[in-house]
């Protein structure tokens, strides 16, 4: 089964390693829906929408804390006709445990772009997509969040749940 | 008959700036493009530098490139274990109720996680 997850105008908060993230200063989390569920992500795409200048340096890496309770944001459109879906992974911008990325595994992809009209897009070789595996930290969440700048996107997520 | 149109053997990275401002860290050019792979050890995408000369290291266990840190341990003798293998095995310990911490690499222990049920070998956890 194939989701796209969306995102719109999020303005990004920097935000550091190990660190919490702010609600809605983030562009995404995205969490397995269950102890087993694997999530296979094979395409990002983020779109600047600022009206200046501004270089953001955006990355999708795992979360060593996961996004816990009163999870709300972003959109998450199904992109398979099947009648039995499974459980629905879990995704959101605002939570009341805020993810924090990891130290040493939260790089796993790097979007820089200028948000002024700038677009960055990644497309994983088949086979090769990022793997979540279950909904806990280390493996089970990632992110995608700015390390600097404090950009406006949109954009999507591509991911295939199995 | 499979027809293969576009080059498929590799991931896609694309960065466009053209629309104007200053580019952002680490990029050259406003439009920039390149092939990417994904390391089967630890899953991260490595950007191809087209004037990179260094050859990169291809695994003779998982017959896979794999990035710098992971060729460097590999090359100083460790296994090759390819992040399905470790998925795996994570997936057969839990489904047996045994800890998962012996098989995972230190740096995916490093902090216990929010929804994580209390562990109660704590003592196992490499720090």
């Amino acid at each position: 089964m194939r989701y796209s997850l969306g995102f719109t105008t999020k303005t990004m908060v920097a935000v550091a390693d190990t660190t919490a993230m702010t609600d809605n200063g983030y562009a995404t989390f995205l969490q397995g829906g269950g102890a087993a569920q694997q999530l296979k992500i094979n395409e990002v795409y983020i779109g600047g929408e600022d009206t200046a200048s501004t270089p953001t340096t955006m990355v999708l890496g795992r979360d060593s804390t996961v996004a816990a309770t009163g999870i709300s944001g972003n959109f998450l459109a199904a992109m398979d006709a099947v009648s039995t879906a499974g459980t629905v992974p879990v995704y959101g911008s605002a939570s009341t445990t805020k993810p924090q990325r990891s130290s040493t595994l939260g790089r796993l992809l790097g979007l820089s772009l200028n948000t002024y009209g700038g677009i960055s897009r990644w497309q994983a070789r088949y086979g090769e997509e990022i793997t979540t595996y279950g909904a806990s930290a280390s493996l089970g969440e990632v992110s995608l969040s700015s390390v600097t700048g404090t950009g406006k996107v949109s954009g999507h997520i591509i991911f295939e749940q199995t | 008959m499979l027809i293969v149109t576009q080059p498929t053997n590799l991931g896609y990275l694309m960065i466009d700036n053209r629309a104007g401002g200053e580019l952002p860290p680490g990029i050259s050019s406003p439009f920039f493009e390149a092939a990417t792979y994904t390391c089967t050890h630890c899953q991260s995408v490595v950007v191809m530098n087209p004037e990179r000369k260094r050859e990169r290291y291809k695994c003779t266990g998982c017959s896979h490139l794999l990035c710098d840190n992971c060729g460097a341990k590999r090359a100083a003798g460790a296994p090759c274990k390819t992040w399905a293998q470790l998925i795996d095995e994570v997936a057969n310990l839990e489904a047996r109720g045994l800890d998962t911490s012996l098989v995972l690499p230190t740096e995916l222990v490093e902090a216990p996680a929010q929804t994580t049920p209390v562990d109660n070998n704590s003592a196992l956890i490499i720090p």
